[in-house]
């Protein structure tokens, strides 16, 4: 997609330190650090894994279309159940959310691009990178086949001994920092580079849905992290965090799944809320009802989101209590949804609603993603979900809410901003046949299933008995898989016809008030000619309606003076949001060490507290001087930075001895990682904490490069060295909890 | 006994408590200059909290019977009563929110190392360590063996309840956390208590040595164990999932709260600058 | 700081076993079970019983056992339903199998609930779906309505409408009360649906990849097919040899996963005569689909009959080929997995067949038992049920004959 050539517009800002110059060329893609083009590469490599996501959907609908059917074995059906939920969710929908988020936040909150483009790029090579480390373990001895949230013990190794499940685990762990480093972008982003008299309370509810989603990867996705690195080290050093035998926990890892698992959910389904968001109130000629509680609950949603894990554990058997704490929990978190879905009804009231395709979908969006949402309700209610939990009515739920809902917001939004992005409209007439066929297709294939569930159909069976209605109910639900296959293949042709073939579309084709069209269609390099003014939430309106405006007394008025147009520095945004993110990771890791070592004092003896002392004492000094360093750059002293940063980083490398040694003298005496409960949780905080250490260490090593290559004079770049700075007071907070609770408290 | 003997027979008297309450009452008469406003009823809101946490069967129940009813009465001591005691003592001017037009206000907040770091961070840690603190085991023992450190638990929790919420409620409304600050304020809060209502509710070991075997001075043991079915672990249970459940939601509407706070007083900001204009 | 005692007075909680060594050996989990030996190469396991079983901790004079709170089943006041012989549920009778394939599986649903805990459920599930289609039929009006009324004609812009903060409240609080009910319905169905049991299982099934092994209080022991008399409330124990199972008969209750190192125990009570089929319901590997379970209800003299039957050794018979595979049985590896009591030193790591007969399918359901299919399961078992954990042991056709004579005999 070739942008448009326009001269380039010197507006003597470059604070990014980088031209928006044009691109050419194949090459330049790989290259970018466009948002715009970075927005593209994560939609076009979705709509890759969708295919391969889709096939697996159809193959499994095929061999489940008949009872006792062979046209898959079980091994083969299993792998292909668990890749296509793993590819849907990691490689398809979060992708395809993040580009869109990529793609239009700077535009709608009048920035030239992201915060960090560099980070930007490298989250987006991270993305291909782990679908091709999940996709190779096909030639690796096969793929995983524990299921998308494969669970302790069935994805140890004496049940799972290919390396299929150790590939599921590199690959999510690199999605996850891609997705984290994306999240901490889309903060910093949010935060910092808004427009004039773009406040908070002014962007458009996509941009708050998203930076809302961002909080959530942010604080969830690295409690994945720690449970994967758990599992991985189960598997590959024969440690026993998530295996009875070993003393460790099987449920566990469920626990800690879920607590990543339900916010995931929600990551999926909020961007696609801020779609709509945008969708509906266009297309009804009318502001969005309500703004500040469609916003407000958005916030409730994420916080509470955290909180009720465990009602994917009602049949675990944790117990009544814990079983009626999370119910009440999950009935609470269906309030603020609901609450979207009528101020989104009452968007439309009373407006004038076009039917355009993008459209169609939004409003079948309420329909269906309200299905999925009742019977979440009747999840909720503990006893039926004893019932009916890993059936088929679960299966139909979640695709009723995150096809139904997130398929159907991406949907909408992509006929809605195509062409801002390609400049071309979509064809309408095959966006209406495409959005018929999915709706017959989408409710044929699901809603059969719901019945299936009830009638007793366990999930994850590559086969069932011949029973009455089952075969029917099947076939049915195959059939719409195809009709809805169809769907999509018409949404592709659609696609790649428009973008050679279409018409054009303007700057405006929708008649749209936020700022991302107010470019041209696609945007310049650098996004705005000239950012219009900011005085509401619909800025083009406000433009178009100018004259009315002192009438209107809701209007907010005021000039660029007012508020927080936040002086926050993006470097320490940034850090802060990873320091989140970590301490989210630490959280787990410190916690799985007392879980298990509650009980236990024996172990702790083989540790020695005092040297580990000392050694500590360092890098807590290394703090200290950090401390001066910085100080020594505020003043301008040169020699004091550089001076006070060497022994910065002596001490965290003599820190880094007293550890490497300590290691080893624990390594001959025969204690390693796979020893005890308590070696396997010691070496795993302190290892990750050591880690931690070290890459501060290169860290603070780039920046003593630089500092000698001159880059610092003139305090250039203190807010940098700042947010490194943070990062390593952070890490010695983080070893003073460790140090506190391994070693002082176990030998208390 | 039955449940509705117990809830009428199982109540006491306790001098220090009332001598707190009167303490609390006198001191805010006294700083209100002895002018009776509106104001002055979230404070007798919050006495009536304070007597009934210690006078009524919660009070009972907690000295050594329950678990979960001591929980019950550190939260009410933390997170109930310093917030309605903060709203008692809040000067009630409109003075101009956080965002007083200076930048450097809003900005303080943000960059960390300033100053104002530390306005939020000692109140913050007082907040959380009061909960952690006295439910490491060593220290709920002494509190429920000795009737001095309970009182100095009482009162300790009182006060470093009054800081977690003084950057959120307190009187001065410039001083306090501007609203998204509060809101990442509350969460990490949450964070905090969630772990350690975790810890509580699936710990196998206890937190409270004497709730195991509590000396049955009312009779309501057997009501307790077979009627209520509570067990000690059960007991323990509920008291983590007290903390947990209701004390995140307690956060989160707090969180909410500052939401709505925040949307209101942009829109008064709003509406201020434009009749500047 | 004390370790909590474990008085095995609660219900089921998270309850981690860093306390008990990790090379205690496999306790059998009812008293007087026969046939559990730690198996050469099987996973050992703990089992922690204390905090799922509530026993009354005060002593004689225990409570009498929970009843259920809920619908008594219509038509009857407690006494079994004799009406005729057990029938399978929605079957068509037996013979009617068409392929030879597996007839009489028939997995209920939750709405023809079977026992007072199930019907509660189906009770607090009708409830939840009424107000769950209510509310539905609120959004589909409201947004039809909308579509239909206010399509764009041509007029004037219509009016900007922000908010009407009444509504929001107004709409906030509905769902607020609605929840509330079925919150409030939901807490009472837990008891009801799912009392603590209060007194050690009657019987203990234990899961392992791809097949149910059941133990009797009495020491009866079994695979893959539990009876029980109608109209008792029996308490099952429910264990995991390996991975996450999960036990679930949707006419009967609730289902409840069996995780290995913890167990976990419920009701099982059937109001009427009949089989009832379960399944595994957490996916547990390659063979996950087949791991059905059959609940055989029967009156209580039947049960009492069959229970002895079960508790008594293999039957041995005189023929000359049943002989011979009983010798085979002996001679071969089969007794590496499988045990028949009377023959050879049996293990556990595959289904219990000293009454193998008695059952009316194999391989946990794959397939109907009758003499062509036992035979066709001896050639190959991979092909029947590819993945499981028994190899294809390259028996000659004459050896699989004698081997069906033997196991014919086995009731």
């Amino acid at each position: 997609m070739t942008t448009a050539t326009t001269p380039h517009v010197d507006d003597g800002k470059h604070e990014q330190g980088h031209d928006h110059a044009e691109e050419k060329g194949p090459f330049s893609w790989v290259a970018t650090v466009d948002h715009k083009r970075i927005g593209i590469l994560y939609l076009l490599t979705s709509i890759v894994f969708f295919g391969i996501g889709g096939i697996e959907a159809l193959l499994i609908r095929i061999q489940l279309a008949h009872p006792e059917s062979h046209f898959l074995d079980p091994e083969t059906f299993n792998q292909i159940f668990t890749m296509h939920g793993t590819t849907m969710i990691f490689l398809v929908v979060m992708p395809t959310l993040v580009g869109f988020a990529n793609y239009f936040v700077p535009l709608m909150i009048g920035a030239r691009d992201m915060a960090f483009p560099r980070l930007n790029a490298m989250s987006y090579w991270l993305f291909p990178l782990g679908g091709a480390l999940l996709h190779f373990s096909l030639f690796a001895g096969g793929a995983p086949s524990a299921g998308w949230f494969s669970y302790a013990p069935l994805a140890e190794t004496p049940f799972s001994s290919n390396t299929g499940t150790d590939y599921w685990i590199l690959a999510l762990l690199v999605l996850g920092i891609g997705s984290v480093a994306g999240a901490i972008n889309i903060i910093a982003t949010v935060i910092t580079l808004r427009a004039p008299g773009m406040t908070i309370r002014r962007v458009p509810l996509f941009v708050w849905m998203t930076f809302i989603t961002a909080i959530l990867i942010v604080l969830a996705l690295p409690v994945l992290n720690g449970a994967l690195v758990m599992l991985l080290i189960d598997r590959q050093l024969d440690a026993h965090f998530f295996q009875a035998h070993g003393g460790g926990s099987v449920i566990l890892w469920q626990h800690y799944f879920w607590t990543f698992g339900h916010p995931e959910v929600y990551i999926l389904a909020l961007p696609a809320f801020g779609m709509i968001s945008e969708v509906i109130p266009v297309f009804s000629r009318k502001p969005i009802f309500g703004y500040e509680f469609v916003a407000g609950s958005t916030v409730a949603i994420a916080v509470l989101s955290f909180g009720v894990w465990a009602h994917h554990m009602f049949a675990a058997g944790l117990g009544h209590r814990a079983d009626i704490a999370f119910a009440a929990g999950t009935m609470l978190i269906a309030i603020p949804t609901g609450v979207k879905i009528f101020n989104w009804i009452a968007t439309m009231w009373g407006g004038t609603l076009r039917f355009t395709t993008s459209m169609c979908f939004a409003v079948a969006f309420l329909i269906e993603f309200v299905i999925g949402g009742l019977s979440g309700i009747t999840f909720a209610a503990a006893p039926v979900d004893w019932q009916m939990t890993d059936t088929y009515y679960v299966v139909a739920h979640f695709h009723y809410v995150a096809l139904g809902g997130t398929l159907f917001g991406i949907l909408a939004a992509t006929y809605y901003w195509f062409p801002k992005m390609s400049g071309k409209l979509l064809d309408e007439r095959l966006g209406k046949l495409n959005f018929w066929t999915m709706i017959i297709g989408f409710n044929m294939t699901f809603f059969v299933q719901h019945f299936l569930g009830i009638l007793g159909m366990p999930r994850r069976v590559y086969t069932y008995p011949d029973l009455p209605n089952w075969g029917t109910l099947n076939m049915v639900s195959t059939i719409g898989a195809f009709v809805m296959g169809f769907s999509v293949l018409l949404f592709l042709v659609n696609i790649a016809k428009s973008v050679r073939n279409g018409k054009a579309a303007g700057d405006n084709p929708w008649d749209a008030w936020t700022l991302e069209w107010a470019t041209t269609s696609p945007p310049h390099p650098h996004n705005f000619e000239k950012v219009p003014p900011v005085r509401g939430r619909r800025p083009l309106w406000d433009l178009a309606n100018a004259t009315k405006e002192g009438k209107n007394k809701r209007k907010s008025g005021g000039t660029s003076t007012i508020l927080e147009i936040a002086p926050y520095d993006k470097a320490i945004v940034g850090v802060w949001a990873f320091i989140a993110s970590e301490a989210m990771f630490f959280i787990i890791l410190i916690l799985t060490f007392v879980y298990f070592n509650l009980s236990t004092k024996a172990a702790a003896a083989s540790l020695d507290v005092k040297t580990t002392g000392m050694f500590s004492i360092c890098l807590f000094a290394s703090s200290f001087t950090l401390h001066r360093s910085e100080k020594a750059l505020a003043a301008g002293n040169e020699s004091g930075f550089r001076g006070w940063l060497i022994f910065t980083i002596l001490l965290g490398a003599v820190f880094m001895f007293g550890q490497a040694s300590e290691y080893q003298k624990l390594f001959t005496s025969g204690l390693s990682v796979n020893t005890s409960l308590f070696t396997s949780t010691f070496f795993t905080l302190t290892g990750f904490h050591g880690l931690h250490v070290t890459l501060g260490l290169c860290a603070l090593g780039v920046i003593l490069w630089l500092a000698f290559a001159g880059d610092f004079k003139g305090r250039r770049h203190s807010s940098a060295f700042k947010a490194i700075g943070l990062y390593w007071h952070f890490v010695d907070i983080v070893w003073i909890a460790v140090f506190g609770i391994v070693y002082v408290r176990n030998v208390l | 006994m039955t449940t509705g003997e117990l809830l009428l027979t199982a109540w006491q008297s306790d001098v220090f408590v009332y001598a707190v309450a009167a303490a609390g009452v006198v001191a805010y008469a006294a700083r209100m200059q002895w002018k009776l406003t509106l104001r002055a009823l979230w404070l007798a809101l919050a006495a009536a909290v304070f007597l009934l946490a210690f006078v009524s069967p919660i009070g009972v129940l907690a000295r050594g019977y329950l678990f979960s009813a001591h929980m019950l009465q550190h939260l009410l001591l933390v997170l109930v009563i310093p917030p309605l005691v903060l709203s008692a003592l809040r000067t009630g001017s409109k003075e101009a929110p956080n965002s007083t037009g200076a930048p450097g206000a809003a900005g303080t907040a943000g960059t960390a190392g300033a100053p104002g770091a530390r306005r939020f961070v000692l109140p913050w840690l007082a907040g959380v360590s009061a909960m952690w603190l006295w439910h490491a085991p060593t220290l709920c023992d002494a509190a429920s063996n000795s009737i001095g450190v309970q009182r100095l638990q009482t009162v300790s929790l009182l006060i470093m309840g009054c800081a977690f919420f003084w950057p959120i409620v307190g009187p001065r409304t410039a001083r306090r956390l501007p609203p998204f600050g509060a809101m990442v304020y509350l969460f990490a809060a949450c964070v905090a208590c969630t772990l350690l209502g975790i810890l509580v509710t699936f710990s196998p070991v206890e937190v409270c040595s004497i709730y195991a075997h509590p000396v049955d001075g009312l009779g309501a043991m057997p009501l307790l164990r077979d009627g209520w079915g509570l067990t000690a672990k059960a007991d323990q249970e509920i008291g983590g999932l007290l903390m947990w459940v209701p004390g995140c939601f307690a956060y989160a509407g707090g969180m909410l709260a500052m939401f709505a706070r925040y949307h209101r007083e942009e829109a008064a900001d709003e509406l201020a600058a434009k009749e500047a204009a | 700081m004390q370790v909590f005692p474990i008085d095995a007075q609660s219900k089921l909680t998270f309850a981690p076993l860093t306390h008990k060594s990790m090379s205690e050996p496999l306790h059998a989990s009812t008293p007087g079970s026969t046939g559990v030996h730690a198996a050469p190469g099987r996973v050992q396991r703990h089992v922690d019983h204390g905090d799922d079983v509530r026993v009354p901790h005060h002593g004689p004079g225990s409570p009498p056992p929970p009843t259920f709170v809920g619908k008594k089943p219509a038509g009857t006041s407690g006494r079994p339903d004799i009406a005729g012989p057990a029938r399978v549920h929605f079957l068509p009778t037996e013979g009617q199998d068409r392929r030879g394939r597996v007839a009489p599986v028939v997995l209920g649903t939750l709405l023809d609930p079977r026992s007072p805990g199930a019907r509660v459920i189906a009770d607090l599930f009708g409830d939840t779906l009424i107000v769950c289609f209510l509310i539905f039929g609120l959004v589909v009006a409201l947004v039809t309505t909308a579509i239909l009324r206010f399509r764009d004609k041509g007029g004037p812009p219509p009016a900007q409408n922000e908010g009407n903060k009444r509504l929001e409240i107004a709409w906030t609080l509905a769902p607020v009360l609605v929840l509330l009910g079925i919150f409030y319905l939901t807490v009472r169905a837990v008891s009801a649906s799912d009392p603590v049991p209060d007194r050690a299982p009657d019987l203990t099934v234990i899961a392992h990849q791809w097949w149910w092994e059941v133990h009797y209080k009495s020491g009866a022991v079994t695979a893959n097919e539990i009876h029980i008399p109608t109209g008792t409330a029996l308490v099952v124990g429910v264990e995991s040899a390996d991975v996450i199972h999960d036990f679930w008969v949707p006419e009967l209750g609730r289902k409840i996963d069996a995780i290995p190192g913890r167990s976990a125990s419920i009701w099982l009570q059937a109001d009427a005569p009949g089989t009832y089929i379960g399944a595994c319901a957490e996916y547990c590997g390659v063979q996950h689909a087949w791991m059905r379970i059959q609940v055989v209800a029967e009156s209580p003299e039947e049960f009492a009959a069959w229970e002895k039957r079960t508790l008594a050794a293999a039957a041995t018979s005189s023929a000359p080929d049943a002989q011979r595979g009983a010798h085979l049985f002996a001679q071969m590896t089969c007794v590496k997995c499988h045990a028949i009591a009377g023959n050879g030193e049996g293990a556990n790591s595959g289904p219990d067949l000293t009454h193998f007969a008695d059952r009316k399918t194999l391989g946990a359901g794959v397939r109907k038992n009758s003499p062509e299919e036992l035979a066709r399961w001896l050639k190959s078992p991979q092909e029947i049920k590819p993945g499981c954990h028994m190899p294809d042991v390259q028996l000659t056709d004459p050896q699989i004959a004698d081997f069906v004579a033997y196991f014919e005999t086995l009731r």
